[in-house]
């Protein structure tokens, strides 16, 4: 046994205190006196922290004035040290923070005021981004470049022409006063305001990089304007005519200038986000003793029925029961065009009545699709990624290693017998050409410029290391119900009486399963309770004080109820009479037997083959299927999997990884376990909190098709970010080296680093091209829906 | 003879703290749990435990100075025969010390429960200071938790008393605090790896084997006055 506190081996017999057993007496005196405080201070150590994943309320907030990634650090550490604060994560590509906190022990708004220290400035999500830094950040550039350019004026007149050889010291004498006297002096104020004003931020951002600990290239900036700027004015005192004024603000100007733009890249890359934010804030209509009156959702009861008007949103999740509506989906699914939703079908949050008015009732839950959907994107855009690995470790020791180089460099070339002057314009060219910020900018501007065009197009990425994952894959299997099927199940035959129907629809109306919610819709009259899933079978609940059970010959196996062999015959026999084997029986029973049963089939995709065939192109396809037969598919699909129970699909996954790389597409919850197997797991359908555990990416809506668009968005966020990384590596490797022999002097290092910055910046937010593939011409959905009142019912 | 000794104290408090760092490190994490959430920047955090080391530094040295004033007194009584006798002792306890470490023999254990009965009085005074939230309060802890029943501190003890001096019995107990800050100062930083190191048997071996030789040579040297 080892000691419970330090680890070491314990004497035998141990000492002991209570369960614990120790290896001396110090040890267990430290024991009892601290009590588990020891061990929970030795638990805690850094590698420790990240395991646990603390229980708290999660709040994200947009965090102004965030400028580099220590800015990153220090968010967190600030956030950290935050009575209440459990854990802390940012991201400074998207200005994001997400804080798990203790309601118990703070709010919303303590933390809003606690975070906003040191130059930052905290804001609740929805809130607006105030104009004024625009302004701010916008002022800093005029007055760099105005007063930049006075400096440059009198550079050309009194310091180039002598400097280049141009015109001799001597035939200055005549304008004595201006060129020795004025002209520096001016020089010297303009420069210092240049200096103190407008580099404000660049030492803010060096201090930021002091306190964490993690140097940055404002770090190497500070000390190349000071050092420039404090040469120049010891030279002027001296009476020396070798001034750097010009180097100073050229530094602060064109630095200032690639900020300026990378803030509006970054501001661009996360607007989506930000707009999608600001248009949230539901209220619910409810009816209360015969008035309508408004509500916060969080007032609402489980089954409460909420009225929505025209031109408002959906606040909440919900079935219509009444009223029919056109609606625009586009948040959740990116779909241009209104659907239109009749009674019995599912209206998501979030989503707009563009026309009509509808009364809905919230389920169980109340969630609201947009809420799920928000929650998804606020953690993508929090996170920074904490697998940046290599481009991160490069940066934390490229900038003491340039330091040093810079220090070893002047020294050298003084020690070398080079002239003052030629060792500090050496040393100070290194500092400003070396490039950090690229490697710090090269992936979360790209992911964020990923993750917001997914966004736009109705695909949703759901974490950063997605683009960091292989783009060809050697099979791509898809589920079929739900994915290369509608999955809007509509139920084709019906045996047994009207009561049956009521009671069958009002258990499946609590289930979300496809074949639940077509059977839902037979019926609106009862209403059930306590339901219990049983996954890939069916479900139970009661009704009116009866347990009613919905579904395949498995489930009431499972319950021990009786199946009426007439009933199973007559069922076979209908879905025999459809043909081709698509029918699901879904029996209906309670007081221990079935009393009829409903047949529901499913219907295939419009277009599938085109999709296949595309898909076949580059990989294998496999379908997965859950049903006994699929022989429609056989034809087009390499390889089918039939009778895969839900539970079994991540096996059948694995068994192809053993192969290659695997795609997996498939709804969001059933499918989840396979999709978090495969190397890409695609959710299709609602953004849940599980699919977005599960997959990479989500696409929500029946456009199947978008997976290309999901293709190529990750393939060229993939590359970009390789390019950026490429470029990274590639300049610094020639920049540093002709700035360390003395081949760049600070005015062009200057230049040259801030172009690789924005060069960077460019190449990370320009706009991703739609899929280049040919894409077979997709109509508008058909609105399956409607099928459904042509349905026969036999009684 | 007296240089020896302090140079002595300092290593046994070198080498010797890395067998103290869980259990010391459990101390000074404990100090930062209680401090709580809002005490945890650098600057406090540190003169905390700076403040918690210097209090344990100081109860060293006054017990030092005590075990100094014995060793006088034996020698006094004894008319001066004592003190090699003294050495001796000094050197027998760094033996069985460095048995202790490297895990060979526990001896000294039996010596760390006799301390347990002066320990009993006083650690209830170190409950006053909990939670250690200020330097204040920490400093008071390593006062308390200076008089820990130690093996370690018991053999350097004897060296003190060594030295029939209560001034030079403090210096040599103060030589041998210094010698564990490094340790535990650095033990902040790197505590996973550094403990992973010291917990390595080949470690603890070499770590007891070298202060067994050092008990050794004072043995031999008092032998040979």
């Amino acid at each position: 046994m080892d000691c419970k506190l330090c680890k070491l081996p314990t004497p035998v017999p141990p000492i002991k205190s209570g369960d614990h057993e120790f290896c001396c007496i110090g040890c267990r005196e430290v024991y009892k006196h601290f009590g588990d405080d020891v061990f929970v201070a030795r638990s805690q150590k850094p590698s420790a922290i990240e395991a646990i994943t603390p229980e708290g309320t999660e709040v994200f907030f947009k965090i102004d004035g965030m400028h580099c990634s220590s800015c990153e650090i220090l968010i967190e550490r600030i956030a950290e040290n935050i009575d209440g604060v459990l854990s802390a994560a940012s991201n400074y590509a998207t200005s994001t923070a997400k804080i798990i906190y203790d309601r118990a022990v703070t709010d919303e708004t303590k933390l809003v005021e606690l975070l906003s220290v040191t130059g930052y400035k905290a804001r609740h999500c929805s809130d607006a981004s105030s104009p004024d830094d625009d302004n701010r950040a916008l002022l800093r550039v005029i007055t760099a470049t105005s007063l930049s350019a006075v400096i440059m004026m009198l550079y050309l007149a009194f310091f180039y022409p002598t400097n280049l050889g141009l015109v001799d010291v001597n035939d200055l004498k005549p304008m004595n006063w201006l060129a020795f006297r004025a002209a520096p002096n001016a020089m010297l104020v303009l420069t210092t305001i240049l200096v103190f004003y407008v580099a404000a931020p660049i030492f803010r951002g060096g201090l930021i990089g002091l306190r964490t600990g993690v140097l940055n290239m404002d770090n190497l900036l500070s000390i190349a304007i000071l050092s420039s700027y404090g040469y120049s004015v010891s030279q002027l005192y001296a009476g020396s005519h070798d001034l750097y004024f010009d180097i100073t603000a050229a530094i602060v100007t064109v630095v200032t200038y690639g900020r300026y733009f990378e803030r509006g890249a970054r501001a661009k890359a996360t607007k989506e986000l930000s707009n999608l934010m600001q248009a949230w804030t539901p209220v619910a209509r409810i009816k209360e003793n015969g008035t309508y009156k408004q509500c916060s959702i969080d007032e609402l009861k489980p089954g409460a029925h909420v009225f929505v008007l025209h031109n408002e949103p959906v606040p909440v999740d919900g079935i219509i029961m009444n009223g029919q509506a056109a609606i625009d989906e586009s948040l959740m699914t990116g779909e241009p065009f209104p659907v239109t939703r009749n009674q019995g079908d599912k209206v998501y949050g979030g989503a707009v009545v563009v026309e009509g008015s509808i009364e809905i009732q919230v389920g169980q839950e109340i969630e609201s699709q947009m809420d799920v959907l928000a929650h998804i994107l606020w953690n993508i855009q929090s996170s920074s990624g904490h697998k940046r690995g290599l481009a991160d470790r490069i940066a934390r020791i490229f900038v003491p290693a340039v330091l040093l180089l810079a220090v070893i460099v002047t020294g050298g070339s003084l020690m070398a017998g080079l002239t003052p002057e030629a060792a500090f314009l050496s040393g100070l060219a290194t500092l400003i050409v070396s490039c950090p910020c690229t490697f710090g900018l090269a992936i979360p501007l790209a992911t964020a410029t990923g993750v917001s065009t997914g966004l736009r197009r109705g695909i949703i990425i759901t974490s950063a290391d997605t683009f960091e994952k292989p783009v060809h894959f050697d099979t791509i299997a898809i589920d079929k119900t739900g994915t290369l099927s509608t999955g809007n199940m509509s139920v084709q035959d019906i045996i047994g009486n009207d009561e049956m129907i009521k009671y069958g629809a009002a258990v499946e109306r609590l289930s979300s399963h496809p074949i639940a919610e077509a059977i839902a819709r037979l019926d609106h009259q009862l209403s059930a309770s306590d339901l219990t899933i049983h996954p890939g079978r069916g479900a139970v609940a009661m009704v009116e004080d009866r347990q009613v059970g919905v579904g395949s010959r498995q489930l009431f196996a499972t319950l021990q109820w009786q199946i009426d062999p007439e009933i199973t015959a007559s069922a076979i026999k209908a879905a025999n009479e459809a043909g081709n084997g698509q029918s699901v029986i879904s029996y209906v029973g309670w007081n221990g037997q079935a009393h009829g049963a409903i047949l529901t089939r499913d219907q295939s995709r419009p277009h599938w083959q085109a999709i296949v065939d595309r898909l076949k192109k580059t990989s294998r396809v496999a379908l997965l299927s859950g049903a006994e037969h699929a022989s429609e598919y056989h034809s087009h699909i390499d390889e089918v999997f039939t009778g895969v129970p839900p539970e079994a699909k991540a096996a059948v996954i694995r068994g192809l990884l053993a192969k290659g790389s695997v795609a997996m597409i498939g709804d969001g919850s059933n499918d989840a376990p396979a999709l978090a197997a495969a190397d890409l797991g695609i959710a299709f359908g609602a953004p849940t909190v599980l699919a977005a555990d599960a997959a990479d990416v989500i696409i929500p809506g029946d456009r199947l098709e978008k997976i290309f668009d999901a293709f190529e968005i990750i393939a060229t966020t993939r590359t970009r970010i390789r390019q950026n990384l490429g470029w990274a590596l590639l300049y610094n490797a020639i920049a540093i080296p002709l700035a360390l022999s003395g081949h760049i002097n600070p005015l062009f290092a200057a230049l040259a680093m801030s172009s690789s910055s924005l060069l960077v910046v460019w190449n990370s937010s320009r706009p991703i091209a739609k899929s280049s593939l040919p894409t077979s011409p997709i109509e508008p959905e058909i609105n399956i829906q409607n099928q459904i009142k042509m349905r026969s019912v036999k009684v | 003879m007296e240089f020896t000794f302090y140079y002595t104290a300092i290593v046994i408090g070198l080498l010797g703290s890395t067998h103290c760092l869980g259990m010391c490190g459990g101390i000074v994490g404990a100090l930062d749990v209680n401090a709580g959430k809002t005490d945890q920047k650098g600057l406090t955090r540190i003169s905390r435990h700076l403040a918690y080391n210097a209090g344990r530094i100081i109860s060293y040295s006054i017990a030092g100075g005590i075990a100094g004033f014995i060793g006088l007194l034996a020698a006094d009584f004894s008319l001066g025969s004592a003190a090699p006798f003294g050495r001796f002792i000094a050197g027998l306890f760094m033996i069985a010390l460095g048995l202790y470490l490297a895990d060979w023999w526990r001896v000294l254990t039996i010596v760390e429960k006799a301390g347990m009965h002066s320990w009993k009085k006083i650690q209830p005074l170190g409950q006053r200071f909990l939670p250690a939230k200020t330097p204040m309060q920490a400093f008071g802890l390593g006062l308390v938790w200076g008089w820990l029943p130690c093996g370690l501190v018991y053999s350097v003890l004897a060296l003190a008393a060594a030295t029939t001096s209560p001034l030079n019995g403090a210096l040599i107990m103060f030589s041998f605090g210094i010698g564990t800050l490094p340790m535990l100062i650095v033990m902040g930083a790197t505590a996973t790896q550094l403990m992973k190191l010291v917990r390595h048997p080949v470690i603890r071996q070499l770590t007891g084997a070298s202060i067994t030789l050092l008990g050794l040579y004072i043995c031999m040297t008092a032998l040979s006055h």
